[in-house]
């Protein structure tokens, strides 16, 4: 009898255990997945530090906690180009080139330049590119490229504008995924734009980039966190004054080419957010990493002959938690 | 007299001799004129030579009356409360004989017509205070108070006025330059003065940043820094002329008005009121947009989606299990029929607006098509003149102007049309004036027909021009064109091909010739307009400084004095009515009311029958200068060589313009001035540097470049020591760099210049064994930041393709360079050619333009 116990308390042990190794196991694998964070800070490449100052207010708090790291693809599509060249006209010639470096087409007046430094191809071709459609939306963006380059990409159509020519230049982002663009600082931070005229697009600028999405989360630092930290020496951000506010102020006393306007540039201060939004931002072909960025709209001041101006301000600012990212040197 | 002036003047002579003479004898015994020297290639020369050789067909009474008429000098500006027909007191060359023996009774004729078409314009008046009440019973209807009501009676008056015709369109009435000038005064006072509080950016934020974002709180908060600045330097100065001017200046009263009403919004949220504080926040939306068409479609749309929304709510409220849904659909229903009245109101002040233009057209049609008008109408070029046929579908022609370095000269130009039909008939009916005898007649003294011909060839050529070269950035080179520049070409200079430059010279040339000719014919215009000014100046402004002067004593109301003032300096009986109603209005306290509109009516009629006395007297006094005057005319004419009377050969004018000597506006190379273009004028340092190592590459990469612009003395460099530079596609990093040197960005931007987006600008420095190098690189892109660390040789930023930055700022693909070494500015060019061994970069550059 006492044998026939000990047996069956052993049995039942043992079949706690089993169970509680499954169990944990089972735990383990599902959420491996979630929560694979950096092992090491992430090199920051896409921003370094400024010493101007920023207060932030009316800060929303993303939906989600996490995003995911994207890495920048080194390919270049110089052989979709070159096709692309080839489709165009039989006459462009390759008038000036660094092997890997950027590379120059020009046929009369039509020119293609495909540019490594950010991984842009620039065109403006005077025959046109006949598309199916009146005006550029999202879909004709990516049918363009999917046409030309191959790729399946998305794109948001934010904004279009008249040409000196009559044409219709319109602005775009690529999206990333799901509502996530990417972002660029210059003009009106898009990554590509296309001109159309009577149904043929005539030039345009588009970014050949890959970003390739890994399964590392990136953990979000905490409005409070930024608060704390966002002026701190070495934090990235980076602060751009939007001068088009300007144009009907100062820019018409001040000749934008003088130096009375860099003066007026370096008095930028006392800048206060007045909203922010969530990112991926680009800089270059060599940044390696795409990672998110809060971009604060802001409002600064300058001077100029004792009088202020109001000046709205960008500020692309680090929105990773901060242990797991660095500046490099 | 050169030979080719000499040709000119006797051709001109020719046309005046024939004009004078021989058109003054009966049809059968003129003598036809012989042309020689016509090279058939100018449809107007052929048109004016067949004139000429059969007169009989062509130039009859129209004709003479038209000439006669370009010639009448207005006296007396007498415009009426409206805007139709000009009403001015002429002098007309034909009545010479009519004023001298009864000069009373030609003024009291001409007063009749005033007198007329004013009466005709009380219907029009009636439309616009409409328009008014309307607005104000909104504002009455929201509950707001008094003193909204009555901006909204103002704002809604509002109108626009067509230059080329004078002609307002929307009807715009002594009234709101009543109630208008008086409201902006007080708010100015409240917020403009000296000695008021500025209100801060934070203040600003309060008021504005419910309805604007932060760039348009950034640009309105410019706007209230430049009006404060304007108002009180004013007011420092004194200067009550300017600042009463000020009370009417539009964007004035709407920037006011819309603050005002913020203000309001902002006091009655703070007391809790949420619902008073909307409408106010609506009424400073509906008054900054009003009077902006753009704007007010904005503000309508906005109530169509408001309404939208609202309904959807509505029903979501239904369907849902919110406890408080009864009094939440009440509300949301009161809201509802708050933007239903708005959408009504603004519907109904458009149709009002309407009245005064349906007024006018009803006139014109009238004038024009009763009793068999309409033949002599187009004949004489009253079909095609704004102020006599405002039928909009029948009207084929709208004012325009040649402007050609700093000159400008008005003509006739077809409408733009929204149709092939509309545009066949347009141009036809247009191109029919210009074949008119009248308008051949207009042209020997206005340079209209040439000009008309100068806008047809650059048509034609715009044409050529887009289709050859695909990117030619037409608005630069027309604003050099107009400006007697040639920087755009200039720029794009290395890019053409030599057909394409011979096009464009040869454009140059003719147009150059074509303004020339509409710059000399419009001498005698040019003579009658200073002729009147300065009798303007000698008769009228005494008569008006000494009726002024008892005015002014009796009035004190700041706009009535400054609206004296104004009739006093330049004339025009309106002005006279506007400040006696302003006057009246204010002392009896009416102002802002239908009232002051029937003050404005009683007023004129007591004005005109003041001044017609006056005026009568004054005409005595004239008709003896007159004669006078008239002779002066032609004597002055004949001592500038433009007209002399006698025996002439006859030849045809267009021929003899050509000059050989001019080439056309490219610059001269090989100026012995500026050798080499290299004779900077400001103040740039000589670039004298220490030597760098022999192995130092050019830093815009290998190859030759063009330098297209130099520092200082050019049209964009005018302030600046700086180079563009053609060819390049990067800019690189010094070798030295990394390498022993330290480089460093100092700053990465975007620039915009006043009227857009430039490219990006780039800085950064370079020390090297004690030498720091300055560069600063404008329309580029560069992925680098400020701050960053650069290495030897490395892409520091790439020239930007000309689509990259628009047509705004920057002419054509090009790098803007300018440099400073040791902290002194240096000639970029230097930098850039001088040898290592001298400092520089060792880079194959073209002598700079």
């Amino acid at each position: 009898m006492k044998n026939m116990l000990n047996k069956k308390n052993i049995l039942i042990l043992v079949i706690i255990i089993v169970v509680v190794i499954v169990i944990s196991l089972v735990i383990y694998f599902f959420t491996k997945g979630e929560n694979k964070y950096p092992d090491q800070p992430i090199e920051q490449k896409s921003l370094i530090s400024s010493d101007l100052n920023i207060g932030v207010n009316k800060f929303v708090e993303p939906k989600d906690s996490k995003y995911f790291l994207w890495t920048v693809s080194n390919s270049v599509k110089l052989n979709s180009v070159q096709k692309m060249v080839q489709s165009l006209s039989s006459n462009f010639e390759l008038v000036d080139s660094e092997e890997g470096v950027y590379y120059n087409w020009k046929n009369g007046t039509d020119e293609i330049l495909y540019d490594t430094l950010k991984n842009y191809l620039l065109f403006n071709h005077s025959e046109g590119i006949l598309m199916d459609e009146a005006e550029i939306n999202a879909n004709v963006f990516s049918k363009f490229v999917k046409r030309f380059f191959d790729v399946d990409w998305k794109y948001n159509v934010f904004k279009n504008e008249k040409g000196s020519n009559g044409e219709t230049i319109y602005y775009a982002k690529r999206i990333l995924e799901e509502d996530i663009n990417i972002e660029v600082r210059e003009h009106n931070q898009q990554t590509d734009y296309l001109a159309m005229k009577d149904g043929k697009v005539i030039y345009g600028k588009l970014l050949l980039t890959e970003f390739e999405k890994t399964d590392i989360q990136l953990p979000l630092i905490t409005s409070a966190q930024l608060i704390q930290y966002i002026n701190a020496d070495e934090y990235p951000k980076e602060i751009y004054p939007q001068l088009n506010a300007l144009r009907d102020s100062l820019l018409k006393e001040i000749d934008y080419l003088s130096e009375d306007l860099e003066k007026v540039l370096d008095t930028l201060k006392n800048c206060e957010s007045t909203s922010s939004d969530l990112i991926y931002y680009y800089k270059s072909f060599d940044q390696e990493y795409l990672t998110p960025v809060y971009k604060l709209d802001a409002l600064c001041e300058v001077s100029y002959n004792n009088e202020t101006y109001s000046i709205p301000a960008i500020a692309y600012v680090n929105a990773i938690d901060p242990q797991y990212v660095y500046i490099p040197e | 007299m050169p030979q080719q002036k000499k040709q000119y003047e006797e051709a001109l002579g020719s046309v005046f001799d024939f004009i004078f003479e021989e058109s003054q004898k009966p049809p059968e015994k003129r003598k036809p004129m012989k042309v020689t020297g016509v090279d058939g290639t100018s449809e107007m020369v052929e048109a004016l030579t067949a004139v000429l050789e059969n007169p009989g067909l062509y130039v009859g009474d129209t004709t003479m009356e038209a000439f006669k008429d370009a010639i009448d000098i207005d006296m007396v500006k007498a415009t009426g409360v409206g805007r139709r027909v000009p009403d001015s007191i002429k002098f007309n060359v034909q009545d010479i004989g009519k004023i001298i023996s009864d000069p009373g009774g030609y003024i009291d004729k001409q007063f009749t017509k005033i007198e007329g078409i004013r009466k005709q314009q009380r219907a029009a008046w009636a439309g616009e205070e409409m328009k008014g009440i309307l607005g104000s019973m909104w504002a009455r209807r929201s509950g707001l108070d008094k003193e909204t009501q009555q901006a909204m009676l103002a704002a809604g008056r509002l109108g626009k006025t067509d230059e080329f015709s004078g002609r307002t369109i929307g009807m715009r009435t002594s009234m709101d330059t009543i109630s208008v000038p008086l409201r902006t005064e007080k708010l100015a006072s409240k917020y403009l003065s000296g000695g008021t509080r500025e209100l801060t950016i934070d203040e600003f934020k309060e008021r504005f940043g419910s309805r604007l974002s932060p760039t348009d709180i950034g640009t309105k908060w410019a706007q209230y820094k430049k009006f404060r600045k304007q108002y009180q330097d004013l007011q420092t100065a004194n200067d009550t002329e300017k600042l009463s001017k000020l009370h009417f200046d539009r964007n004035l009263f709407t920037f006011l008005e819309g603050t005002e009403l913020s203000e309001k919004a902002l006091l009655e949220k703070n007391a809790g009121n949420k619902d008073k504080s909307r409408e106010y926040t609506k009424a400073a939306n509906f008054i900054e947009n009003i009077y902006d068409p753009e704007g007010n479609k904005k503000f309508i749309d906005q109530q169509k989606l408001l309404l939208r929304n609202y309904s959807k709510a509505i029903e979501s409220l239904r369907s849902g299990n919110d406890p408080n849904k009864d009094a939440k659909i009440k509300r949301i229903r009161d809201d509802i029929k708050g933007i239903r009245s708005n959408l009504r109101t603004s519907s109904l002040e458009k149709l009002a607006g309407n009245i005064g233009q349906w007024e006018g057209m009803y006139y014109s049609a009238r004038d024009l098509f009763v009793n068999g008008n309409l033949l002599p109408n187009i004949i004489n070029g009253r079909f095609f003149d704004d102020k006599y046929n405002s039928l909009n579908f029948l009207q084929p022609s709208k004012g325009d102007s040649l402007e050609r370095s700093g000159i400008k000269i008005d003509f006739h130009a077809p409408k733009a049309a929204h149709n092939k039909f509309q545009k066949v008939y347009f141009e036809n009916m247009n191109t029919l004036y210009y074949l008119s005898p009248v308008s051949w007649a207009r042209t020997l003294m206005t340079g209209e027909g040439f000009a008309y011909a100068g806008y047809l060839g650059q048509k034609k050529f715009e044409q050529r021009i887009k289709k050859e070269i695909a990117n030619f950035n037409w608005g630069a080179f027309m604003g050099d064109l107009k400006e007697g520049k040639d920087a755009y070409l200039t720029g794009i200079q290395n890019n053409l091909s030599q057909e394409q430059r011979e096009m464009i010279q040869k454009f140059l040339k003719k147009d150059a010739r074509l303004a020339k000719l509409a710059h000399q014919f419009g001498a005698v215009n040019r003579i009658k307009e200073s002729i009147q000014k300065k009798f303007d100046v000698l008769i009228g402004q005494r008569v008006r400084n000494a009726v002024g002067k008892a005015l002014l004593s009796k009035i004190t109301n700041e706009v009535a004095v400054g609206l004296i003032k104004d009739w006093m300096l330049k004339g025009g009986i309106q002005t006279l009515v506007q400040g006696l109603t302003t006057a009246v209005s204010a002392a009896l306290g009416v102002v802002g009311t239908p009232i002051a509109g029937a003050i404005a009516f009683l007023v004129s009629e007591l004005v005109y029958r003041v001044s017609k006395p006056v005026i009568k007297f004054g005409a005595q006094v004239v008709v003896l200068l007159l004669i006078g005057i008239f002779a002066s005319i032609f004597m002055l004419i004949s001592s500038l060589g433009v007209l002399t009377l006698g025996q002439h050969s006859h030849i045809a004018p267009y021929e003899v313009i050509q000059c050989d000597a001019f080439v056309g506006t490219f610059p001269i190379i090989d100026d012995p001035d500026n050798p080499g273009g290299l004779n900077p004028q400001g103040p740039m340092e000589p670039f004298v540097a220490g030597a760098l190592d022999s192995g130092e590459q050019c830093l815009l990469g290998s190859g030759s470049f063009s330098c297209t612009q130099g520092p200082y003395g050019s049209f964009s460099h005018s302030k600046v020591a700086a180079i563009d530079i053609g060819g390049t596609n990067y800019f690189h990093a010094p070798s030295f760099c990394g390498n022993g040197g330290t480089c460093k960005i100092t700053y990465v931007g975007d620039v915009n210049c006043a009227a857009g987006y430039a490219g990006g600008l780039v800085k950064f420095t370079a020390e090297y064994q004690g030498q720091t190098y300055e560069f600063k690189l404008i329309h580029v892109d560069s992925p680098l930041a400020a701050g960053q660390t650069i290495t030897s040789g490395q892409r520091v930023a790439r020239t930007m393709e000309w689509h990259e930055t628009g047509s705004k700022c920057s002419s054509g693909k090009h790098l803007h360079l300018e440099t400073k070494h040791n902290g002194a500015t240096v000639n970029p060019y230097d930098v850039l050619t001088n040898l290592p061994s001298q400092g520089g970069f060792g880079c194959s550059l073209s002598a700079c333009r």
